[in-house]
């Protein structure tokens, strides 16, 4: 680390070109939105008269309050769902654990906006489940009306943010913790009062701000579902329909980010300094106990009940994709596969477009994320942790914002041989893409980095190896897993990325995948081929997933065992690794 | 036996410091360490001793001063190009490769001929016995087998000075002592100019020519064990090499005569086993002089018993070699010890 700064020659081009990357495609637009935001659209002075048309606008006002209503229910109803599931697994043996596992990844492998339309046909107001009801009880429920569906629809998809969160934490209390607390005195709820509860909280805070934060942020969601008072969808709308001149957007635009800022502070402060990974070899855990008969009916009821809430979008959009007509029934009337037909004949451009985008995007984010952990880790540069810090930050950065700065930057920017724009040419969907995507896998890449020793370096430098070729031999093949699985996650959740590209979509052939659901979605006739579709890009993104948990398996394996020639591993408390999260 | 030799160097420190930024590590190192010397640096942790020998492999913030190997200054040179062999103390083997790839990896770094790299290999695998466990992963090593592993890999290099960082820490302890027999019988085959960095007293009694104790950065005193052990410089040397009775003041002697009264700034050194321990009234030999005190405390220790006598208001370690059937002194008992006045040495800090 704290090498010689010799022939740093490579290392600074590397940096510089690093920044000059993060700075055109991330910093100038971010800062053109903002900036835009506080201008007087007319004479162009500083001004805050936006944020005032704003704030007096009824609609606005609505769509913001929407907004938080939206953000702070859904945190509520996945808290409901994620917490009896991770104090189940942490607290009683049983084998419904692995039961629970699955849960915590099935929503993440589809895009809540994907499911959206298909939990519309389950819970809708005519869906098959309030028919049923309707039929035996002679009443229904509206759990996909308004802001309802919304709700229903981004707890499901994103509560396994808090159940991973919550059950890291609670694993992570030592046995000791309790046991000496018991030894002391204390027990039953003032045990939970005053040692449990305290040592899981930062990890449910983190869990609950960062389920805010894609709420709130979520473009695709509430768009399908055709509500439109949110702020998210306001922004995207008036710059569609108004264009990139309204001030509005922008104003939007500042606000999103600040709500994602708040929420990754929030989270920020609930783990900072509270590294409670107080497991010693051998017993981790809080005590395990088993459970009487009717408790493990209880327990296995709610996990089936969640387990058949989480799986329904799933369930609905495959029968969507292989029904006929599906309207005002329980269930489809017949069941073919001319949707898939038609898909493919239609839709076989969305699919290459997104290989290839999804592709692209997550080649560049492991070169950068590999770069950018290499030259924070293990090099003395200047200014070398801003670097981590700017690209980290494009998490804050909500999809319409990118999508919002693109088109306000590059407009005027015209690409030499194709003779486009630079704000309509495919590959600013790339760059938007590999940009959203880069804190993903720049923390997979760092992890990876950190647990490669110093040592090992050192000891082929010692042997006679230079810098560059230490990387190549010893520290790229020692990182290969972790790369791997930055690589998987950024593909898998750049390839139904929707709130950028929407966009960012110029002419209908350079679309990706998730414009194309969104697009087949719009009509009643376009809803099968969109379901197959949408199946379609389930399948990506669970055997991407699929793919990287076993790479992160398989290279976890190969380390244990290894010793004393690794340095210990650290606790990622935010679980980017552990699957797919499309903003 | 072996073709991996190589002519033995010097190694010289000339007026070395170095700091991790407001810390000064190292204060002006001044060091010759002979061609084929097996050269120890021992002092507590933070004393800086890992620190320089990892300056001499190149590693860490740019010190001041100067480090020759032989009559070339490498202080400036990057650590591939200094080939001086490292061992480090986790052992640094690449989990990504077998124990032969390993070993390998110095010779493909410096363009030696494929067969030449496989002879030269085996010949460095068997010099540490390990050549059926080639193919292995060093996972499926055991410690001691990764250490001879690391051992190999970089004697292979034929390096001018081999540098061992506390390579034995990780080892249990029958396997320690295996393991500095075999290193020190390595050394002497490849008459390879050896240093070895450890804050255990015993191994560096056992396998050094020379030692230097380091202490804040600071070389505290250097020479063979037991001038060490007998003539210790100051005394941080005689506290951090075995036991020692540090008197600061007089000692009253038996005979109420006041010892040491004019070596205000002194402190007066003993070694707990030049003392005799007696029933009183005692009996003095010619060069001894006789002090009375209470024994305060005992600990049975097999071959000896260690004693705490209170004198004056002083508490000394005495030393007194158990055989079979002896009999020992108990707590309170009154006791006379006989100290030569030969081994009473005076430190001056």
């Amino acid at each position: 680390m704290n090498s010689f700064s010799r022939s740093n020659w490579g290392v600074s081009t590397l940096a510089i070109f690093i920044s000059l990357f993060l700075l055109v495609f991330l910093v100038v637009p971010v800062g053109k939105v903002i900036f835009v935001a506080f201008q007087d659209p007319q004479t162009g002075a500083l001004t805050l008269i936006n944020f005032i048309d704003f704030f007096n606008t009824s609609l606005f006002q609505e769509s913001f309050l929407n907004s938080i209503y939206v953000s702070s229910m859904s945190v509520l109803l996945a808290s409901i769902i994620a917490i009896p599931l991770s104090y189940f697994t942490t607290r009683f043996n049983f084998g419904g654990a692995v039961l629970i596992q699955t849960l915590g990844i099935v929503p993440l492998i589809m895009p809540p906006f994907v499911g959206a339309v298909a939990m519309l046909l389950l819970f809708g107001e005519n869906g098959s489940v309030n028919l049923l009801l309707d039929e035996w009880f002679g009443f229904t429920i509206p759990f996909m009306e308004g802001l309802n569906g919304v709700i229903l629809v981004e707890s499901i998809h994103y509560f396994p943010f808090i159940l991973i969160n919550l059950s890291a934490a609670l694993l992570n209390i030592d046995r000791a913790m309790e046991e000496s607390a018991q030894n002391l005195g204390a027990s039953g709820t003032r045990l939970f009062r005053r040692i449990v509860f305290p040592l899981a909280m930062p990890g449910y805070v983190a869990g609950a701000s960062l389920v805010f934060l894609k709420v709130f942020d979520d473009l695709g969601t509430p768009l399908l579902l055709n509500i439109n008072n949110m702020l998210a969808p306001q922004a995207y709308l008036r710059i569609t329909s108004i264009g990139i001149s309204d001030p509005m957007g922008y104003v939007i635009s500042v606000i999103l980010v600040t709500f994602s800022l708040f929420s990754l502070w929030v989270s920020f402060l609930a783990l900072k300094g509270k590294d409670y990974s107080t497991v010693q070899k051998g017993g981790g855990g809080l005590m395990k106990r088993d459970l009487r008969t009717w408790e493990k009916i209880g327990c296995y009821a709610v996990i089936i009940l969640i387990l058949l809430m989480v799986l329904s979008p799933h369930v609905g959009l495959a029968m969507l994709s292989f029904g006929t007509v599906w309207s005002y029934s329980v269930l489809p009337d017949a069941f073919t596969l001319a949707h898939y037909e038609n898909m493919f004949r239609m839709a076989g451009q969305y699919i290459s477009n997104t290989l290839l985008y999804a592709g692209l995007a997550a080649t560049i984010d492991v070169i950068l994320g590999t770069a950018i952990a290499y030259v924070v880790w293990r090099t003395g540069i200047r200014g070398r942790k801003w670097l981590d810090f700017i690209a980290m930050g494009a998490v804050a950065v909500p999809g319409v914002v990118i999508g919002i700065g693109y088109l306000r930057t590059f407009v005027e920017y015209n690409v030499p041989i194709v003779d486009k724009p630079l704000a309509s040419w495919w590959v600013i969907i790339v760059i938007a893409l590999a940009i959203r995507r880069l804190p993903y896998a720049l923390r997979a890449c760092t992890a990876a980095l950190q647990q490669v020793s110093v040592m090992l370096e050192e000891a082929a430098e010692n042997l006679g190896a230079t810098k560059s070729r230490t990387v190549r031999r010893v520290v790229v093949p020692l990182m290969t897993g972790g790369i791997l699985a930055g690589f998987v996650t950024s593909f898998a959740t750049a390839s139904v990325e929707l709130s950028a590209t929407i966009m960012l979509v110029n002419v209908e052939s350079d679309a990706p995948l998730a414009y194309g659901i969104y697009e087949f979605m719009q009509s009643a006739a376009g809803r099968g081929p969109g379901a197959a579709l949408g199946i379609v890009a389930v399948l990506i993104v669970g055997l991407a997933t699929y793919i990287s948990h076993r790479v992160i398996e398989r290279t976890e394996m190969q380390r244990t065992g290894t010793g004393a020639v690794i340095a210990e591993q650290t606790p990622v408390a935010i679980g980017t690794t552990t699957g797919a999260a499309p903003l | 036996m072996s073709e991996i030799r190589s002519e033995a160097v010097s190694v010289t420190i000339e007026d070395l410091s170095l700091s991790f930024g407001p810390t000064e590590v190292l204060k002006g190192i001044n060091l010759t360490i002979e061609p084929g010397e097996f050269f120890t640096f021992l002092g507590p942790s933070g004393s800086g001793k890992s620190t320089l020998l990892r300056a001499i492999a190149g590693f860490g913030p740019m010190p001041g001063g100067r480090i020759l190997i032989g009559d070339d200054d490498v202080t400036q040179l990057p650590p591939w190009t200094r080939n001086v062999g490292m061992v480090f103390q986790s052992y640094a083997l690449w989990p990504h490769m077998t124990v032969r790839k390993n070993v390998a990896f110095g010779l493909e770094e410096r363009k030696i001929p494929n067969k030449d790299i496989r002879e030269r290999v085996n010949e460095a695998l068997k010099l540490v016995g390990l050549l059926d466990f080639a193919e292995r992963r060093p996972s499926q090593l055991s410690g001691g087998q990764q250490q001879r592993v690391a051992l190999a890999r970089t004697i292979v290099i034929e390096p001018r000075v081999l540098l061992l960082d506390e390579p034995l820490s990780n080892l249990d302890a029958n396997l320690r002592i295996q393991m500095r027999r075999d290193i020190l019988e390595l050394q002497q085959e490849l008459k390879l100019t050896t240093i070895f960095v450890t804050h255990d007293q015993e191994e560096a009694n056992t396998t050094s020519d020379r030692i230097a104790v380091l202490d804040q950065g600071i070389i505290q005193q250097v020479g063979s064990p037991i001038e060490l052990y007998d003539e210790p410089a100051n005394r941080f040397v005689a506290d951090f090499l075995g036991t020692a009775n540090l008197i600061d003041g007089p000692l009253e002697t038996a005979d109420g005569t006041s010892l040491f009264e004019s070596d205000k700034n002194h402190t007066t050194m003993f070694r707990p086993q030049d003392m005799d321990i007696q029933p009183l009234p005692g009996e003095a030999g010619p060069d001894d002089v006789l002090l009375k005190g209470r024994v305060a405390h005992r600990e049975f220790l097999g071959n000896l018993i260690r004693y705490n006598v209170t004198v004056g208001e002083h508490s000394l370690i005495v030393d007194d070699p158990h055989t079979t059937g002896r009999q020992a002194f108990a707590k309170g008992d009154e006791v006379a010890l006989g100290l030569d006045t030969k081994n009473i040495h005076i430190l001056t800090d």
